[in-house]
């Protein structure tokens, strides 16, 4: 038994299992919790376990030199705990609230516009949706709320890739990562370095973007020191490069595999939000996140130690059947938000209001503008990342692109100079 | 004069149970079926429960003064 566990999370770490990961996830979760003899890490995979476990006070997020991560973490806010992280949290969730987020509705949706008539233009029959479709549009929308300008963004992608890595698990120990280390290490320079020439412009000239109001906290003495400052925004770029761009993906995925639920999504477009929905249990962007027990406590008849690193399975946990009613099953109607994709407590995602009108927008007007969209199964292919899941490419083919089916461009649908 | 106390709503329409304010303000908050709920709907001041309503990714919480209604947080 133990010998197989270990080889499961093994297994999980090997990119072979990234395409399909969930019959492994299911044998990970029935037999959780355990303690992986190997690593130490106590694996929890159960929906409810998962929960109390990100809901405990007994537990934390600072695991930074606790080894749990296969790359070292710099301080953030995904790996502090309260004072710092309540702070840090409040001012760089300004942004992120239902109100400021729908002010961007208009300009989400003349993104995507863009992006189709782009394909459409370039007339082919087929398309990669990671660079065409699903990375753009989130990458384009944190760069505009940060305000980082456009020509900048394709140095982003590589150091993005490279910094996503950081939350991956080392799920075996002493699995080789040197070039992975190596290129983290260039990021973090790479993103260093472009960031203190951003903040040191904007200094000078203050706009009306995230940026300016975080240097405008920095400047204002006790709430955010600049060492913090670039981490959080090197934080959000990553987060709004990598997650988002998976959900899209995912749910590309999802329909172009359940026809039926393509159909659906065309029929009856006020779907589109449940299908976030959808995506986000079925197959979530965050597939796992990492803990450390601040004290023992007991996970139903598993004791955990103070210190002990935890490795919670929330895609796993999304498909417990003790939570969801046939959870292998895609179906968009669920109306079931009871998923665990934006993980809970007190790291709850903080920019779940922005990803989710992206993807419902998104997944509308893919379902909309394609004409007969096929997926070229042989073209998919994921990034080796575990932790934040989803594929570096995925080609599909169509007869035509109608962009008249789009939704109307709203009132405040206007050029991108005017978001500067 | 004693100094007010405030009120505490959580908007039930809005909150996703995310929990955040239970672990930013710890005793004021509980997740139940799902949606937090304010633990004493009037309660001393006490500046975690502002926290508590700035950091709601649903801007669910309300804080007011008690008799004045004045909005404490969020604020804009």
């Amino acid at each position: 038994m133990t010998t197989t566990l270990t080889t499961g999370l093994a297994r999980l770490a090997d990119p072979a299992s990234r395409a399909h990961p969930y019959p492994l996830l299911r044998e990970l979760r029935e037999a959780s919790p355990f303690t992986d003899p190997a690593s130490g890490i106590v694996v929890v995979g159960r929906r409810a376990d998962c929960e109390t476990v990100l809901r405990s006070p007994r537990v934390g997020s600072n695991r930074l030199g606790a080894g749990i991560t296969k790359v070292p973490q710099q301080p953030n806010l995904m790996n502090l705990d309260a004072p710092d992280h309540t702070r840090l949290r409040r001012l760089a969730g300004k942004a992120f609230k239902p109100r400021v987020v729908e002010r961007w509705r208009p300009r989400v949706r003349a993104i995507v516009r863009e992006l189709l008539t782009d394909i459409a233009a370039s007339g082919a029959d087929g398309v990669d949706m990671v660079s065409a479709f699903a990375y753009p549009l989130p990458v384009r929308v944190i760069c505009e709320m940060l305000g980082v300008p456009r020509e900048d963004h394709p140095v982003f992608e590589k150091w993005a890739h490279s910094i996503a890595y950081t939350v991956d698990p080392q799920l075996v120990p002493g699995e080789l990562t040197t070039e992975v280390e190596r290129n983290v290490e260039e990021a973090r320079a790479g993103f260093v370095g472009y960031f203190s020439r951003l903040i040191a412009e904007r200094k000078r000239e203050p706009r009306a973007d995230v940026l300016s109001e975080l240097i405008a906290a920095e400047e204002g003495g006790d709430q955010l020191d600049e060492r913090e400052l670039i981490l959080t925004c090197v934080l959000l770029l990553v987060a709004g490069h990598e997650t988002t761009a998976n959900l899209i993906l995912n749910g590309v995925l999802g329909l172009l595999r359940h026809p039926d639920q393509l159909r659906l999504l065309r029929e009856r477009p006020e779907l589109a939000e449940a299908a976030v929905e959808e995506v986000l249990r079925y197959d979530a962007p965050a597939q796992m996140v990492t803990r450390i027990a601040r004290e023992p406590f007991t996970l139903g008849d598993h004791e955990v130690a103070a210190g002990q690193p935890l490795l919670l399975l929330l895609a796993a946990a999304n498909r417990d059947p003790r939570q969801h009613h046939e959870p292998d099953r895609f179906d968009i109607t669920r109306g079931d938000p009871g998923h665990l994709g934006f993980a809970a407590g007190p790291h709850f995602c903080l920019g779940s209001v922005l990803a989710r009108m992206e993807g419902a927008i998104a997944l509308d007007a893919f379902a909309q503008a394609f004409v007969e969209p096929k997926l070229d199964e042989a073209s998919l292919h994921y990034r080796p990342h575990v932790a934040v899941r989803g594929p570096d490419h995925l080609r599909i083919t169509f007869q035509a692109v109608r962009l008249d089916s789009l939704p109307a461009a709203g009132p405040a649908e206007e050029s991108e100079a005017a978001h500067g | 004069m004693a100094e007010r106390q405030w009120e505490v709503t959580v908007d039930q329409e809005r909150c996703a149970g995310s929990g955040v304010c239970v672990a930013v303000a710890a005793g004021h908050f509980v997740v139940r079926d799902r949606r937090s709920h304010a633990l004493s709907p009037v309660t001393a001041p006490d500046d975690a429960v502002l926290d508590a309503a700035e950091t709601c990714p649903m801007e669910a919480i309300t804080v007011r003064e008690s008799g004045t209604g004045t909005l404490l947080a969020p604020v804009e």
